[in-house]
């Protein structure tokens, strides 16, 4: 692959992704799609092997819905990258909650990319008329978790939209909760409408901690939670956990964001808040959900449970199109889906265990 | 379609105003309603103390002959029903999906065992002396002892395999206790129509067995029914089960029958060019056999390699078998959790490794084999999915399972005879506790020690009388000179 080849898709594929949504056609997307196929099909060996044991190449592509889609398991067992992953500007890694020894990794050899779709997603989906807001984060800064695609999201987020007023919340990896009362102090000082972001995990992990606080936000306010529910805190029930943050924060379920994304990806999804669950996510033009039968990889009709595949243009790197665990439901336009939660592990409905429960168990025993 | 589930005993005066709870299934497009008895609370302490109390006006004292020809007899008469065992195996079909040959021969297999020669051979597995059940029988080192069964026992029965639920239905019979059972919710058909049939067989009988359902977890209901019981048999994930181990009151026992996972083990020496092909379709036979399942059912297969046939052959033949077997057996429709599952373990096998591992799949994803040369272990995603791994020796595979070990139960063994006991050593030390043919795993032998238990026994109380006391009582005989 040349370098003349990668620069011209990084500039078309720029080009494409600041184009307003109305100029940015289904055609130039299934363009794009097709020529990133080409270009990691050739430049990513792990990729190739894997499409032609499918029996597939780019040639027989017609559109990015023929584009094989790579579990997300194989970003733990392969190096998922088009250019020399050696020189890649950052590895983003998964959190590796189901087994530490294996954590995927996503290469970027440049986050020009990645910065830009996060940058203009966030602006289109969270900030629309506002240029800066100022932010509460409820994470820990890139440089304690160099390796965290949400710690480098979170930065972005204070950097481009964040007033000066902004700050963290977290010292040592738990909640500064006097700093949190101070900051929400301020704000309510200031009486301009804030913006509290982070892990789902960490909203949970406050709220435990609230006790009889008043975190009563002023009006306008904004939450932004993103990782779901399960996994690194107490399970909660998505209509409590957003009725919980309505009743803590003051802050309406109509405004309480939530975003979707993964290490695997570039581009993040959003809803227009949380009046109701499952609520109605979509992304920027640049990245198409799919759901399908995972056993025979067809697409399953809107309406109609599936698992979630992601076709992400800011991909161009690794692969552009990911088979998530996910499950979701599919709106009529293609764009929007439902969120229905995981596809765990089956747990085996007769007597005999679960792949899944002998690693979860052998995990602890380790 | 709308079936009656569960089992009422019929002189309960109670019975009338128990609820009935609904459970649904789809399967094919075929849709099921099963409604079982769902008492609550109180009508569950009502239900036990019942039970408790014919037991003791009808079980306690039966001889424990009469209980195997009750039972026994009525297990015949199940047999000899054709058109009602083929009934029952039609809605076990459309409830769990398994393919209709499948559950009829598999309810076949399971009413064989306990017919009067095979509950004969239960007791002789774990008593001496059977009528050790029924008095005071002397012991060799003087004194005498008499075994208690409990009055009543509750068996929360799990899992959609049909006619598990037997095993601890008649074993408990047998020692005489009166059996309050949970139906698993997801199969809540076969235990209600086995102790339908029982108790057909036996008006004494008939009135010391309840089937019923509660959700599984409900603490209330299962406070009453513990309460109520000597004894607790329990099936389901070690989750389910230390949760209800921590909530018997004291005194009672409890029997834990958790997920357990099992193997295959192929020697060289019997991978001739015709065998080859045979002991492959017993192992695809044993994979499709309820899916995958069970917890005697196959997810590794481990075959040496320096045969007649390699150990590559042999993974080609078993996927040859699978695609057989997926018409003629066709696999119950996978829920997506199920599917993600199967595919996620796919996927895993066609990424991982140094060395590629081949993966055959079958039509619509029916089923899967990987076949790896890397000794590892990597135990299938369930529903007719089987890792055949190639291996130097058969000897090293007991090391490999090492992180199996709680949960190992059955292994296929396909080895000469001058290796069988030797194997059978090496496995049972690793934590194996069933060597069986391949071909033959889904269908224990009567009598078999489940998970190395006792059948029996385990429920057992034994009463010494001892030596000291014979010899006092003879101080009191007024013959005495």
């Amino acid at each position: 692959m040349t370098i003349e080849v990668h620069k011209r898709l990084q500039q078309e594929l720029v080009s494409y992704m600041t184009a307003s949504p109305e100029q940015a056609g289904e055609e130039e997307f299934n363009r794009l799609a097709l020529e990133l196929y080409r270009y990691q099909y050739e430049g990513n060996a792990p990729f190739r092997a894997y499409c032609r044991r499918q029996g597939k190449s780019p040639r027989m592509a017609g559109s990015w819905r023929d584009i094989p889609a790579v579990p997300i398991q194989a970003f733990k067992h392969s190096t998922l990258s088009t250019n020399n992953p050696d020189q890649a500007e950052a590895i983003f890694m998964t959190s590796g909650t189901t087994d530490p020894q294996a954590r995927g990794k996503h290469y970027h050899p440049s986050l020009a990319v990645y910065d830009l779709s996060m940058s203009t997603a966030f602006r289109q989906y969270v900030m629309q008329e506002r240029s800066r807001i100022r932010m509460g984060i409820l994470f820990p800064r890139p440089d304690e978790l160099p390796n965290s695609s949400l710690a480098h999201y979170l930065s972005l987020a204070a950097r481009d939209f964040g007033s000066e007023s902004s700050q963290y919340l977290i010292r040592d990896g738990v909640i500064d909760l006097s700093a949190l009362q101070e900051w929400i102090s301020e704000a309510r000082g200031a009486g301009e409408p804030v913006m509290l972001l982070g892990a789902t995990f960490s909203f949970i992990h406050a709220l435990d901690a609230a006790g009889d606080s008043d975190w009563r936000l002023p009006a306008g306010s904004l939450l932004l939670d993103t990782g779901g529910i399960k996994g690194r805190s107490r399970d909660l029930d998505p209509d409590v956990f957003y009725t919980s943050l309505q009743e803590r924060f003051a802050v309406d379920r109509s405004r309480c964001l939530n975003m979707y994304g993964m290490t695997e990806l570039s581009t993040q999804y959003y809803d227009a808040g949380n009046a109701q669950t499952p609520a109605w996510k979509s992304g920027p033009h640049w990245i198409r959900p799919r759901t399908i039968d995972p056993l025979t990889g067809a697409d399953v009709p809107p309406g109609q449970r599936g698992i979630l595949v992601h076709c992400d243009l800011a991909n161009w790197n690794a692969v552009t199109t990911i088979l998530t665990e996910d499950v979701a439901i599919l709106a009529e336009d293609g764009r929007h889906f439902q969120l229905l939660g995981r596809a765990e592990g089956s747990e085996a409905r007769g007597c005999s265990l679960a792949a899944e429960s002998f690693r979860a168990a052998a995990g602890t025993a380790r | 379609m709308k079936i009656r589930g569960g089992y009422l005993p019929p002189g309960f005066p109670q019975a009338a105003d128990i609820p009935l709870h609904t459970l649904t299934f789809e399967q094919r497009g075929e849709r099921i309603e099963v409604t079982v008895p769902a008492p609550n609370a109180v009508q569950l302490s009502q239900l036990a103390a019942y039970l408790r109390e014919r037991q003791q006006e009808l079980l306690a004292h039966m001889p424990v002959q009469t209980v195997v020809e009750r039972i026994g007899q009525a297990v015949v008469r199940m047999l000899e029903q054709r058109e009602e065992r083929e009934e029952a195996a039609r809605c076990l079909s459309a409830i769990t999906g398994y393919a209709r040959e499948t559950v009829r021969l598999g309810l076949i297999r399971t009413l064989q065992s306990f017919r009067p020669p095979q509950l004969q051979r239960f007791l002789a597995q774990d008593l001496h002396n059977p009528a050790i059940l029924d008095g005071f029988v002397p012991q060799p080192s003087g004194g005498w002892t008499r075994a208690y069964g409990p009055e009543l026992s509750t068996h929360i029965w799990s899992g959609n395999v049909p006619g598990l639920s037997a095993w601890s239905l008649t074993g408990a019979l047998l020692v005489k206790s009166a059996v309050l059972g949970k139906c698993a919710s997801s199969e809540p058909y076969s235990a209600g129509w086995l102790a339908s049939g029982v108790g057909e067989g036996s008006k004494e009988l008939a009135e010391c067995m309840a089937v019923v359902w509660w959700q599984g977890g409900d603490e209330r209901a299962e406070e009453k029914a513990f309460g109520a019981s000597d004894a607790v048999v329990v099936y389901g994930s070690d989750e389910v089960i230390n949760s209800v181990r921590g909530r018997i009151p004291a005194g009672a026992t409890c029997l834990g029958f958790g997920h357990r996972i099992s193997i295959g083990l192929v020697g060289a020496e019997t991978l001739q060019v015709r065998q080859t092909a045979l002991i492959a379709a017993a192992a695809a036979r044993d994979m499709a056999s309820y899916d995958q399942q069970g917890c005697y059912s196959p997810q590794q297969i481990f075959v040496e390699r320096g045969g007649r046939m390699d150990p590559f052959s042999f993974a080609e033949a078993v996927a040859h078998e699978l695609t057989n077997l997926q018409l003629t057996h066709p696999p119950h429709e996978l829920s997506l959790a199920e599917a993600g599952a199967a595919a996620n373990y796919r996927t895993a096998a066609e990424w991982s490794g140094e060395v590629e591992n081949t993966v055959w799949r079958g039509p619509a994803g029916g089923w899967s084999v990987v076949y790896s040369e890397s000794a590892e272990l990597r135990p299938g995603g369930l529903n007719r999915n089987v890792t055949i791994t190639a291996v130097d020796r058969l000897e090293e595979v007991p090391r490999l399972l090492k992180p199996l070990r709680p949960w190992l139960q059955s292994c296929g063994l396909s080895a000469a005879p001058e290796r069988l006991f030797a194997l059978g050593s090496l496995l049972g030390a690793a934590g194996i506790t069933r060597i069986c043919a391949l071909g033959e795993m889904t269908a224990p032998e009567p009598g078999w020690h489940h998970d190395g238990r006792f059948h029996l026994l385990d429920l057992l109380r034994m009463v010494d009388l001892d030596r000291s006391a014979e010899l006092a009582a003879e101080q009191a005989a007024d013959y005495r000179d």
